[in-house]
């Protein structure tokens, strides 16, 4: 049954390296070096406007541009639709990674760089979740505060460069950036991918340039091995094996969404809590931020208050305790159901992943809560990025208008009952890995409950 | 393939060098052009002013320097929330600042002296903290420029009141008062057609004496004597009322909501918002209330004179919490808004 | 039941899944509710909320919402109506409209009053939150209609 439903998905892919000239221009490294170039001059720009320019957020270059327009962008379609995709251009690793690399559009430069190997132990994204942490419990005051957002984009700038420096390739991107974690892990949905085509034609080819690089293409940046490659989550569409491989073995293809799902391979511990982290934030944010209740906010913003220290106490109790935790008792209410023998572990790390698509359907829904109202702060905040009294557009003047305030409700209900019936399919397509079919739907049954209940909850914070 | 690629290599470098310098040298090189454009003629100075709350720092700048008939051109913005900028003792209009944009405006003074400028937006419990001075020169000594009038000394110092007594009633005042069913009117007053003693007619004597004064002239007046006191009040009200023009008294409304409603209220009971932290008159009298005064508190302001109200509204406080206004109103200012406040013992500024 | 016949049932019951899905979420109620009537509401901003946070009104209702605020000033804007007022301390200031569509609305401050003016929202409701039992509804069918899918 499952070979047969690896052969259809097969089928459905369609490789969008097949056209010429597509293909060409995803060989070529200059249209990511000019989206690099130009990402990082923009993110230049975003922390000066950030450390000088004006206090009031909605006039700040640094403050609209990240967290609405490029947080929309990343949330409502570069993930969705590219997976990692914004990783490709991301200006945060940009820097090092050039230095590393010795050079901005040749593989052939002498780099700086002690590129020694991440410890083992981290080679998880245990760190990113502690990130992602870490940034709830400051984001009411980052989100908020220009000068804050300009020092913590400043720091991860200057952290990725050091570690660039100091660790071999993309370490930082792997195992250390929260937005990577979260990215990485919702990719797994994404319609794109890329990997080789035929393995025989990789076991035939001694060198693996794909890994070591060549004359043509650097060695996979992300440190994964395109001859394995079955996942989305490592894999940053940088575009390097395909230059580097001799055999022109490596295609870009798209794919119906959700198709890594099935592959198990790439299913761990940290990646599970990752998506409870996410499923937890989302919760909370939508509470604290969206919700009426002024004293949450307060307490969320006045960090080392007694407030703060109980608010960043329930933060991390919820998502990394309570909402594990009772996921954890509904696999374990299931497995009894079907009685499984698999282990209690197994089961649990492998339908975390069925409820990735439960997690990127609740975050484009809490998205949409304040992407169309706000949006229309970038008009103003592009004729005037410090808050200056500029007008270079001449938008300076442009009163806030909200978008799509009346279809704002209905598209966020669509897309958490969505995120719902996704979901709970590959609960059950999940267990009947490992169980037949009548009993795959004993076990799925209070885990389809949890994510149940987890919908009608969003769905009262967001549209109630 | 080399040569080619070096090529290439030091093309992508000048691009990234000139996208990064672009990023970083662009906003000063717009700001330069901005401020520079905006300054019209060579003849201004200009003063970049921000405004924040007394909490977050204030004003920018507490002293600002300019020089008879030379362009003041101020830059203003704010850092949080609105405020606005004013001038005391000018006719200019407050302007609105608005968080994270500049509105410019050109001032130009005609006398040399000191110029209080203010907030009028209220923007937190300190605002009426968030004040600055203008100092502004004549430009030579032998400048024909003649200084702000210096406002003669008020009422109350020339007639040597004591603004801070605490006014004790006659006994048949006071007396009247505990006995009336309601706020006097001045509308009743005015129904009852009484011809006003000259004294109530003239604006020096209503200005200097209190309510109680007026009650016991009229008490003791034959022509008066049908009256019951309750009427008596309402005709007394209807005097201060009629003193003062429907100009006067939209000017006054004006101010009290811009300036004195935050802490007095909006219907003058001394429960504003920002009032609610102030010790009021309870720092001088510990039986007094804690708060802003009270305007509809008959017993009180019955017993005060106009000329008192004006000294009070004029030094201000004494660790009452009440600001001091005098840098801030003209004249005309100060009588409009006394005139307006004594509406509030009377059904005048009911709404 | 044979691999075709079972895809066959199950594209049966999602499809039949899908169009009560859209009948529940989409179809009008014809509900007659509670006559309009004039509503004078007072609400009082702060730094950060609106109190109270949540009103209720009847469609049709002319509703006069009386603003003032504690501390600094603040605006209310009331999303798709598109009204909004601004009250400064010590000065009441007043909207009126008629609440003429049904459904819930952010009130949103649009004058910045500090820095977590972004997050300061109340809620009106306009009519019960049909859209929110709705959504609800249709989750139970879907959690339904796959139970039901896969119970043999």
């Amino acid at each position: 049954m499952m070979r047969q439903e690896t052969a259809r998905q097969e089928t459905r892919r369609y490789e969008l390296t097949q056209v010429p000239w597509l293909k060409r221009l995803l060989v070529s490294r200059w249209p990511l070096f000019l989206a690099r170039a130009i990402t990082l001059a923009g993110f230049v720009l975003t922390i000066f406007a950030g450390l000088i320019g004006s206090p009031v957020g909605s006039h700040n270059f640094a403050i609209i541009f990240v967290w609405i327009a490029w947080w929309t962008f990343l949330k409502l379609i570069a993930i969705p639709f590219g997976g990692r995709a914004w990783c490709s251009v991301c200006p945060i690793p940009a820097m090092g990674e050039w230095i590393q690399q010795g050079a901005l559009v040749g593989p052939d430069g002498r780099g700086l760089g002690l590129g020694r190997q991440w410890p083992r132990r981290l080679r998880n994204v245990w760190l990113p979740t502690g990130a992602f942490g870490a940034i709830g419990l400051f984001s009411a005051v980052t989100l908020t505060q220009p000068r804050v957002t300009g020092w913590v984009l400043l720091g991860f700038i200057l952290l990725a460069v050091v570690l660039s420096l100091v660790f071999e390739r993309r370490t930082f991107c792997r195992y250390v950036c929260p937005i990577g974690g979260f990215i990485g892990l919702y990719s797994r949905l994404a319609p794109v991918q890329v990997r080789v085509k035929d393995r025989a034609v990789c076991a035939a080819h001694k060198e693996k340039t794909c890994v070591t690089g060549s004359v043509l293409g650097y060695g996979c940046p992300w440190q994964a091995f395109p001859v394995v490659l079955t996942q989305n989550t490592n894999c940053g569409l940088c575009m390097e094996c395909l230059r580097s491989c001799p055999h022109d073995n490596v295609a870009v293809s798209v794919r119906p969404f959700g198709a890594d799902l099935s592959q198990r391979a790439g299913r761990s511990l940290d990646q599970a809590y990752f998506g409870f982290m996410m499923l937890g934030s989302v919760v909370i944010y939508s509470i604290v931020m969206l919700g009426v209740w002024g004293y949450l906010k307060a307490a969320a913003y006045n960090i080392g208050t007694l407030a703060w220290f109980a608010y960043s106490a329930v933060l991390l109790a919820f998502t990394l305790g309570m909402l594990p935790g009772l996921f954890l008792l509904a696999v374990g209410a299931g497995r009894t159901l079907a009685g499984s023998k698999v282990s209690l572990k197994k089961t649990f790390v492998a339908q975390s992943h069925a409820i990735i698509p439960l997690g990127l359907m609740a975050w484009v829904a809490f998205t949409i809560s304040f992407a169309f109202a706000k949006f229309s702060y970038v008009w103003s905040v592009l004729s005037d990025p410090f808050g200056w009294g500029w007008n270079l557009f001449g938008t300076a003047q442009l009163p806030w208008t909200p978008y799509l305030s009346s279809i704002t409700p209905l598209l966020q209900v669509l897309a958490l009952l969505g995120g719902l019936v996704w979901t709970s399919i590959w609960v059950r397509r999940i267990a009947q890995e490992e169980l037949p079919e009548k009993l795959a739907t004993r076990q799925s049954l209070p885990v389809m409950l949890f994510c149940l209940v987890f919908t009608i909850g969003m769905l009262w914070l967001l549209v109630g | 393939m080399a040569t080619r690629g070096l090529k290439q290599e030091w093309l992508a470098r000048l691009i990234l060098a000139l996208l990064l310098v672009a990023a970083i040298a662009t906003p000063f090189a717009v700001q330069w052009i901005q401020t520079h454009d905006s300054a019209r003629n060579a003849n201004a100075t200009t003063i970049e002013l921000r405004a924040r709350m007394a909490e977050n720092g204030g004003w920018s700048s507490d002293v600002i320097n300019a020089t008879v008939g030379q362009t003041l051109h101020l830059r203003l913005t704010s850092d949080d929330v609105i405020h606005s900028f004013a001038v005391g003792q000018t006719d200019w209009p407050a302007l609105d600042i608005k968080p994270g944009e500049v509105v410019t405006t050109d001032l130009v003074f005609d006398h040399p002296g000191r110029y209080t400028f203010f907030c009028t937006r209220w923007c937190g419990p300190n605002h009426w903290r968030m004040r600055g001075v203008i100092e502004v020169a004549a430009p030579s000594e032998s400048s024909t420029a003649t200084r702000l009038p210096t406002s003669e000394p008020p009422l109350f110092q020339k007639l040597g009141l004591d603004i801070d007594a605490m006014p004790a009633l006659a006994p048949p005042a006071e007396q009247s008062l505990s006995q009336l069913p309601g706020l006097p009117s001045a509308e009743r007053g005015a129904a009852l057609h009484m011809t006003l003693p000259p004294e109530l007619q003239q604006l020096d004597w209503l200005r200097t004496h209190t309510p109680a004064e007026a009650f016991a002239l009229l008490r003791n007046d034959s022509v008066y004597s049908d009256l019951r006191d309750a009427q008596l009040w309402d005709v007394i009200v209807f005097a201060w009322r009629v003193a003062a023009t429907g100009e006067t008294l939209a000017r006054g409304a004006n101010l009290y909501a811009r300036d004195c409603a935050a802490c007095h209220g909006e219907q003058g009971r001394g429960d504003g918002p920002a009032g609610r932290d102030l010790p009021g008159l309870q720092t001088m009298a510990p039986d007094m209330k804690r708060g802003p005064a009270d305007f509809t508190n008959l017993h009180r302001m019955a017993g005060l004179s106009d000329a008192q109200l004006q000294g009070k509204l004029l030094r201000g406080g004494m660790g009452t919490g009440m600001p001091e206004f005098g840098s801030l109103y003209s004249l005309d200012d100060q009588w409009a808004i006394i005139a307006f406040v004594r509406g509030f013992e009377m059904d005048g500024n009911r709404r | 039941m044979t691999n075709s016949q079972l895809s066959n049932r199950r594209l049966q019951v999602t499809a039949l899944a899908v169009l009560v899905g859209v009948v529940v979420l989409f179809v009008p109620i014809p509900l007659t509710l509670a006559a309009p009537q004039e509503r004078h509401l007072r609400i009082e901003a702060s730094r950060y909320q609106y109190t109270p946070s949540v009103i209720s009104v009847n469609p049709g209702d002319k509703v006069t919402i009386d603003l003032t605020t504690t501390d600094v000033v603040h605006g209310l804007y009331v999303d798709d109506y598109g009204v909004s007022t601004t009250a400064d301390p010590g000065q009441t200031s007043r909207l009126t409209f008629v609440a003429d569509k049904a459904g819930t609305f952010a009130l949103r401050c649009f004058a910045p009053c500090g820095p977590l003016h972004p997050f300061m929202v109340g809620k009106l409701n306009v009519g019960p939150n049909w859209l929110l039992w709705r959504a609800i509804g249709v989750a139970g069918i879907a959690a339904f209609a796959g139970f039901w899918m896969f119970r043999k």
